[in-house]
């Protein structure tokens, strides 16, 4: 038994625009530290002051 | 014929252990037990409803504690020298017995008037030291062998009393109707010797393990700092008994690690800074006991006028207004605001922060806002209030200015919006990244999260960069006058610490000092580090 069903993927709510995302291959030694949903969202974000 | 009564008054010691007047009074017969509600004191600026609640699950625990021991307290409301001169009438109390006490000005000048009274009838008034605190200090050299001398001394055990009977006042049946209104903090912590021993004892088993690095973030420093404060500023327990069960704790420690078992290294550094910050505590009381117009006026007198026009001004008290309501429009200082106001209590970055904010960014003299602040915080203590009142606004001149930034802090220190989030319901649907800043959210994000800057939740109402360059070039253009200077280093002699800690040493070897300041720099860390 491989995988997960997709409706049972790991989501998160994206920090920047605040709508929730769903787990991604890509993403998967890097799931804890994923913040963003998009590329477009982690360009977007606020300055550090 | 009986034994003459004597007359043991209670202010801000609210305890049976450790308390020498109590058991000195004790050791000469009858005892009477006085708790003063002073309409001049318990009715000002100073006192919340929210204190007055913790006073009264004090004075009832107090109550029980010395009616087991055989004695009464006995309560009367008015002035104390008014007070005093019934009771001589219906007892002829012989001898009055208290502790020393660091107050405001206003118990300042009623002992004045209670030393008065007693000279003029003989009575003779025995005070004690119950701190750090040195009464008629002639030096600072050599101030912390003080400190280290009063707590080596074992703590006073509770004596047995022999009361006073059939007075009127007697505290019992009083105490449950004191008019006391309803506390205006839902948040605060509750009164009396029995919960500061359950907070110490939790701090010390269990809570405090990672206080040092717990303590800079108003999230984790809800349980992970003592939460001891209020509980020394009415004397429910001692900085003494505090002190010893540090030492029982510490050395209960060592042991466990030196016969091999698990021991939470995290325990040792945390234990030390509280350590150090139990003598903060008196250091910083001991500023006000020296010199007492500290609570009214700058350290350092170059800075009288810097911000006293401003304040008065129709902005200056609009922004008064703004950071009292906690409307800004800087979410940390707005929600550390609302969670004093509530709570009664913050930790100390926040604090420092809220203070900074006020005569930085607001330019605001901190006399009023001191005041306030002082007012929410169920710990008030004056004397570590103004000094570190003036420390934060850089009036102290012996001080690094340290500024700090609400957004920077809000993003190290509540990092998930959680803190945020709680105290400023406006901002519950702003997403975490926002948080810090919520005025550079697009006006589509704006609407979609419900949160219209402006409408909802206000602009900033000071930009940032702008204003702190401003305070900043302000405070240094005094900072450099020769005057400035030869009047820093006079408060130096007389307040400074003398402790040079290894981050001033290390701070020291890598920059140049300022001129003519010398020793009375401290580095921002340490100064940063003061009271926990």
């Amino acid at each position: 038994m491989r995988g997960v069903k997709k409706q049972n993927l790991p989501s998160k709510i994206c920090t920047v625009c605040g709508r929730p995302f769903v787990w991604r291959k890509k993403w998967e030694k890097v799931w804890q530290e994923v913040r963003y949903c998009s590329e477009r969202c982690r360009r977007t974000r606020p300055p550090v002051q | 014929m009986s034994d003459p009564v004597q007359l043991v008054w209670f202010k801000r010691d609210l305890r049976v252990d450790d308390h020498r007047p109590l058991s000195e009074a004790a050791r000469r017969g009858p005892v009477l037990c006085l708790y003063v509600y002073e309409p001049e004191l318990h009715g000002s600026e100073e006192l919340t409803a929210a204190h007055l609640v913790f006073l009264q699950e004090s004075l009832v625990c107090l109550e029980r504690s010395l009616r087991e021991l055989g004695g009464t307290l006995v309560l009367r409301r008015g002035r104390v020298v008014d007070v005093l001169h019934a009771l001589k009438r219906e007892t002829s109390f012989v001898s009055l017995w208290s502790h020393e006490e660091t107050g405001s000005d206003r118990t300042y000048r009623r002992d004045r008037e209670v030393a008065v009274w007693c000279r003029e009838q003989s009575v003779p008034w025995h005070e004690f030291r119950q701190d750090g605190v040195v009464r008629r200090l002639s030096s600072r050299n050599g101030w912390s062998r003080h400190w280290e001398e009063f707590m080596r001394q074992p703590a006073v055990p509770r004596p047995s009393l022999r009361g006073v009977r059939g007075l009127q006042g007697e505290a019992g049946p009083l105490l449950a109707d004191l008019g006391v209104p309803p506390s205006d903090k839902p948040d605060a912590q509750k009164g009396g010797a029995a919960a500061a021993s359950r907070t110490l004892s939790s701090f010390l088993s269990d809570r405090g393990v990672n206080y040092r690095a717990a303590m800079s973030s108003p999230v984790s420093g809800w349980t992970g700092c003592s939460r001891i404060s209020p509980y020394l500023a009415f004397g429910c327990i001692s900085l003494r008994t505090v002190n010893d069960e540090l030492a029982a704790r510490r050395s209960e420690l060592r042991t466990a690690d030196a016969d091999g078992e698990p021991v939470d290294r995290r325990w040792f550094g945390s234990l030390q800074s509280f350590g150090s910050r139990l003598r903060w505590h008196c250091h910083f009381m001991q500023k006000l006991e020296d010199e007492p117009r500290i609570e009214f006026g700058n350290f350092v007198r170059a800075y009288d006028g810097l911000r006293e026009e401003f304040t008065a001004s129709v902005e200056g008290r609009r922004r008064f207004e703004a950071w009292k309501e906690g409307l800004t429009g800087y979410p940390m200082v707005d929600a550390c605001i609302r969670c004093v106001k509530a709570s009664g209590w913050l930790n100390f970055r926040m604090r420092a922060m809220l203070a900074s904010f006020s005569a930085y960014h607001l330019w605001l003299h901190w006399r009023e806002p001191a005041v306030w602040l002082g007012s929410h915080f169920l710990d008030f203590e004056p004397g570590i209030h103004f000094s570190q009142f003036q420390m934060q606004s850089g009036t102290s001149g012996i001080n690094t200015v340290r500024i700090y930034s609400p957004a920077k802090q809000a993003l190290e220190q509540d990092p998930d919006g959680e803190f945020i989030r709680r105290w400023l319901p406006e901002l519950r649907a702003v997403p975490v990244s926002w948080l810090s800043r919520p005025e550079q959210m697009p006006a589509e994000l704006q609407s979609r999260c419900g949160c219209l800057i402006g409408r909802n939740y206000p602009a900033p109402i000071v930009e940032h960069a702008a204003a702190v360059k401003e305070a900043r070039d302000r405070i240094a253009a005094i900072r450099r006058r020769s005057g400035t200077r030869t009047e820093a280093k006079a408060v130096f002699a007389r307040h400074g610490s003398r402790k040079k800690s290894a981050t001033h040493r290390e701070h020291k070897n890598r920059q140049p000092q300022l001129p003519g300041l010398g020793e009375a720099i401290e580095t921002a860390t340490a100064a940063e580090r003061r009271c926990g």
